[in-house]
């Protein structure tokens, strides 16, 4: 009974919690596809840890903890590049038609140009709204190494939302395209 | 000073332009998500177990290997940095290496002497990195000092470079690096790629010290989640004097009775010690390519019957397509991405699985003569 119980409780955390998840992971890897992986693999862990979750204060800092390591550390793993390089290989990603699909392709690009740590900072401060405090909490470095790799990451995508701004002020038909 | 990265101040224009792009980027249109956590609550449940039976495991191993086994540094220094005594079956004591024959399909440039205390996990793989017949190698040890999350390991990586190349100080954009010169390991030159001329400390929370080897290669060490609480400098420059720099066949627990017309190697590794995937005490794989599509092999101890496929929800389960027997307490599997019919040519997945004979558990009977 205790187990259905605790099953239970952990499958309405993470079916509730997932689609967040998937949209963090999604801004990491800047690949669906893979997005469903780190998110897989970061609910399977909560889910090994879950008896202990009664202790943790803030579950959704945790549980986005495991996800943000889960893919740094895939970064690191001779598998988790093969597995990505085969991903890439057999599950092209796809334009998915939307209203801002220019802004967003160029925001993504502009995103996996950086190196992964940058990534994750620039994601955890200006998406989760992190603190500096709890970026280096999350990401287990220095508050300084926080602030440096967030400016290095806004320096990097300066050129990508300059060009946005330009082009919203010159309008559709002046549009900067390269 | 005012500082306009410490989260004190409002966002600027550029930051909130930033976080309204993340948003609607996060937002934008996207496939049917494919995560399920029925499948998480099965794979849980299954290293849960594994878990329970490795610690179980561990301590008869530990218990033999200390009693059987002496590492230590090579100087012989003593302290917060001694080798632990590896266990019979941890770290690389119990490892068999060979020379290169040509039949095993992991062969690798660099091997780790001895390690620190708690580094009782091993990896080797060939194929991995991108770039074809390059070779790694990591080592796994206690879990991160001082660190929020519980669950990031101190990690060594070896890199061996080949011959006449030179190592380049490029970060691919994540800020300078710098060449801090060190004190030469085993007499010959090395150095640090610091985050500043007089900093040794990489980029982010990584260390890397080059060292050349006795043939005149570069080599690297890379020690990830360590700090200064771990005395990385020191242990990152034991480590690199005891690695043994030569090409090396890593033993395999199984042999392949010859390869069906197609198929080529593209990739092996070996995880060894307590560390390896799933918790298992080793796990060995090699990855074939048949034209475009890739294939694996699979040998790890058997520790009885997995968990049912169904789940207490009533969820499909997701498995990429496989097969697998067991044989002398391994079991061997075979599994595609692309499925079993992408294989129709070579038999499917028995076409390379009853090729396979078990060599067992016992490290002293693997072979580096795999291929026959």
């Amino acid at each position: 009974m205790a187990k259905q119980t605790r099953d239970a409780e952990f499958t309405e955390y993470a079916s509730a919690r997932s689609p967040w998840l998937r949209k963090v992971a999604y801004l990491l890897c800047g690949d669906w596809h893979r997005a469903d992986d780190l998110v897989q693999e970061t609910v399977t862990k909560l889910y090994v840890r879950w008896g202990r979750m009664s202790k943790v204060e803030n579950i959704d800092g945790y549980v986005r903890t495991v996800l943000v390591n889960t893919f740094l550390a895939e970064q690191r793993s001779p598998w988790g590049r093969w597995s990505a390089r085969r991903r890439e290989d057999t599950l092209p990603e796809r334009a998915v038609p939307g209203p801002d699909l220019d802004v967003s392709v160029d925001l993504r690009a502009a995103l996996s140009a950086l190196p992964p740590r940058q990534r994750a900072t620039v994601v955890l401060r200006y998406y989760c709204d992190l603190t500096v405090e709890q970026t280096a909490a999350a990401m287990a470095c220095s508050t300084g190494n926080v602030k440096s790799q967030t400016s290095r990451g806004l320096d990097a995508l300066r050129r990508h939302l300059d060009r946005e701004t330009a082009a919203a002020v010159a309008g559709p038909s002046e549009r900067i395209t390269s | 000073m005012n500082d306009p990265y410490d989260g004190s101040s409002p966002l600027n224009a550029t930051e909130q332009r930033l976080a309204a792009e993340l948003t609607a980027l996060a937002d934008s249109p996207a496939p049917t998500a494919a995560s399920d956590t029925a499948w998480a609550v099965r794979t849980g449940r299954s290293r849960l177990m594994r878990r329970r039976l490795a610690v179980l495991g561990a301590v008869t191993a530990v218990a033999v290997g200390a009693a059987t086994l002496n590492t230590a540094w090579p100087d012989g220094r003593s302290g917060s940095t001694t080798v632990a005594a590896a266990s019979a079956t941890a770290g690389t004591a119990g490892l068999p290496l060979g020379p290169d024959t040509g039949r095993d399909p992991l062969v690798v440039q660099g091997t780790f002497g001895p390690l620190p205390a708690g580094f009782d996990t091993v990896v080797y793989n060939k194929g991995f990195s991108g770039q074809p017949g390059m070779s790694q190698a990591k080592a796994i040890g206690p879990k991160q000092t001082n660190a929020t999350a519980d669950f990031n390991r101190q990690l060594l990586f070896l890199t061996v470079y080949a011959p006449g190349v030179e190592p380049s100080l490029d970060s691919g954009g994540a800020g300078p690096r710098y060449r801090v010169d060190t004190a030469p390991v085993n007499g010959r030159p090395a150095y640090w790629v610091g985050s500043a001329p007089d900093n040794p400390a990489g980029l982010g929370s990584d260390w890397t010290l080059r060292f050349q080897t006795a043939d005149g290669r570069w080599a690297q060490l890379q020690a990830s989640y360590m700090s200064d609480a771990d005395q990385v400098t020191d242990v990152v420059v034991q480590v690199a004097a005891g690695v043994r720099i030569e090409p090396q066949a890593v033993a395999m627990p199984f042999t392949i009775n010859g390869l069906p017309a197609g198929l080529t190697r593209a990739g092996a590794s070996l995880d060894y010690g307590p560390e390896s995937g799933n918790n298992r005490a080793w796990e060995a794989s090699v990855i074939f390519m048949l034209s475009d599509k890739s294939i694996s092999l699979t040998a790890a101890p058997d520790t009885g019957p997995t968990p049912s496929p169904t789940n207490p929800f009533g969820f499909p389960v997701q498995e990429q397509p496989h097969s697998c027997r067991s044989s002398q307490g391994v079991k061997l599997c075979v599994s595609a991405m692309d499925g079993e019919a992408a294989f129709a040519s070579i038999g499917g997945f028995a076409g390379l699985l009853d090729r396979v004979t078990s060599l067992g558990t016992d490290e002293n009977a693997w072979t580096t003569e795999v291929i026959r």
